[in-house]
């Protein structure tokens, strides 16, 4: 594939801890170099997760997403003209993965880093063994009109459009092991409950036995509570908000880490 | 005027403490009636913020305004014209600003709602603090049309501004509404920061007097600190972009790093 998304970012206030989560729920490895000034980075094997300090007038949460291409050039070239609104700017040296911001027609933000590049560090140019067998699957983003970025990802980064079951509104786009879910926004879907601004949605895992997957995350939950999965549903409004990411989730089971960060499992 | 800007929301991962921040260092004052479950209510007589937990599936941080409206309908009427694709969504009754939730060209969110309409702090008859909320910055894309919209829709009044100046500054008589333009080119040194809310404003009688509240503050109680800003490279290039609104002359952040800019009265 011209493309891979071989990188997500998560914002958060209690980053050293959200990587324990991930370490021992979904047994995601660490990077030997760790830059314990920077973010904590946690890898499948195939893709990076990093979960960055949460700096003065960020936002807090799921953030962004990154790909490595084949060409850079290529990416510019595809994009000039032919997608208003969409962009890219060069980024400092230090960061393992980024070489490029970019963004796409609605303004939603992705790295980019050219195979074989400098750029590419820590995870991002090791090879990291997954003992736990979970893998992730999945990014998703909610934005107004979802066709047309569905179309800039296709055409600019190749990555192939999936077949929807009938009456699904979402497109899906894969880069063979990592689907890249468009949902369409629209503040009526948030009737009953607060209403949620375009961006990244939910992050996606594959587990070998969803059995095992619940009773560990349960077990570790029970034995250290600082590392319980966020519990979906109970009130009302959160029932609402419950249904609307189940209904929009591709697997049977949907949690979130501690921060809240929704997370949808889907059974390999 | 048509519309006043009376309401702001942040989420945040410690919404408790966090109000109690704004309540020490600039004197907000709580509801009489507070709903402690659901998200603590601060306001200067005039805006009330809610300020609420993180729930699942949300990010923290600065989330949305608010616009109370002479006549709901009306605004309806007008944000249709304005752009019929433009859709507004009626809120459940247990909001206490909230009747309607919209969005603008850009999708940034706000709440609507009329005087009658409105509960707790919101309908209270209260004084006023001494530091008061001056303005709510949101960066987005086409800060000109936002711009207009805001305008035609509410009757914000334009403010002048330098003619180098990319952003727009509305006003309600009182508050104002900032519209900077977000552009990637501008996020070279740094993190881009996603597009929506930015910072909101606070004018108070003395930045020297605040500076010392501030420090007094964080010896009395470590656990309310504003964060460091401008260290390090990326710090410094996350703190030029916030001054280069003209709007503050002194910055700080809350204990989650929400953007607070102040000026002097």
């Amino acid at each position: 594939m011209f493309a891979h998304i071989n990188h997500m970012a998560i914002i958060s206030n209690q980053y050293p801890f959200l990587q324990k989560y991930y370490q021992s729920v979904f047994g995601l490895e660490t990077s030997g170099r760790n830059d314990f000034e920077s973010a904590s980075v946690v890898s499948d094997g195939n893709l990076g997760l990093n979960i960055i300090p949460r700096r003065d007038g960020y936002v807090g949460g799921l953030d962004h997403f990154g790909m490595v291409v084949d060409s850079i050039e290529a990416v510019e070239d595809r994009m000039s003209g032919a997608y208003e609104g969409a962009g890219c700017v060069k980024r400092p040296a230090i960061r393992p993965f980024a070489a490029y911001s970019g963004h796409d027609p609605d303004g939603n933000v992705f790295d980019l880093a050219e195979k074989g590049s400098k750029n590419l560090r820590d995870v991002y140019s090791e090879g990291v063994e997954n003992a736990a067998n979970c893998t992730f699957n999945r990014f998703a983003i909610r934005t107004p009109h979802a066709e047309r970025c569905a179309e800039f990802y296709s055409e600019v980064f190749e990555l192939q459009l999936s077949n929807r079951k009938e009456g699904d509104p979402n497109f899906h786009l894969t880069d063979g092991t990592m689907t890249l879910s468009i949902m369409p926004w629209s503040v009526s879907i948030f009737a009953g409950m607060s209403i949620k601004r375009p961006g990244p949605d939910h992050i996606g895992f594959k587990v070998k036995d969803m059995d095992a997957f619940k009773a560990e995350e349960k077990r570790i939950g029970e034995k250290n509570t600082f590392l319980a999965s966020r519990r979906l549903g109970g009130s009302e409004e959160s029932e609402v908000r419950r249904e609307l990411f189940a209904s929009n989730a591709l697997g049977s089971y949907q949690t979130a880490d501690p921060d809240g960060t929704w997370i949808d499992v889907v059974q390999a | 005027m048509f519309a006043r800007l009376n309401h702001i929301a942040i989420c945040t991962d410690h919404y408790a403490i966090n109000a109690k921040f704004y309540e020490a260092l600039f004197g907000l004052k709580t509801a009489k009636n507070p709903r402690p479950a659901r998200a603590v209510v601060v306001s200067d007589g005039y805006v009330g913020m809610n300020i609420i937990p993180r729930r699942e599936g949300r990010t923290s941080g600065l989330d949305h305004f608010g616009l109370e409206v002479e006549d709901l309908a009306e605004a309806r009427s007008r944000i249709h014209k304005f752009d019929p694709s433009i859709k507004l969504l009626k809120r459940p009754p247990v909001r206490p600003f909230a009747a309607y939730s919209a969005h603008d060209p850009d999708t940034n969110i706000f709440d609507l709602s009329e005087k009658k309409m409105q509960k707790d702090i919101y309908s209270e008859e209260r004084e006023e603090t001494v530091c008061k909320f001056s303005h709510f910055a949101l960066r987005t894309r086409h800060a000109e049309r936002c711009a207009e919209f805001y305008t035609e829709v509410f009757e914000l009044n334009l403010i002048n501004k330098n003619s180098d100046d990319p952003n727009y500054y509305l006003s309600d008589g009182r508050m104002t509404l900032a519209i900077l333009q977000w552009d990637m080119d501008d996020y070279y040194g740094m993190d881009p920061q996603r597009l929506g809310p930015d910072h909101i404003g606070f004018k108070v009688e003395s930045i020297e007097a605040l500076k010392e509240n501030l420090e007094d503050l964080t010896g009395q109680n470590p656990l309310m600190r504003s964060r460091p800003l401008g260290f390090g490279d990326e710090g410094k290039a996350r703190l030029s972009l916030f001054q280069s609104v003209p709007l503050n002359s002194y910055h700080l952040t809350d204990i989650e790093g929400v953007y607070i800019g102040a000026s002097e009265e």
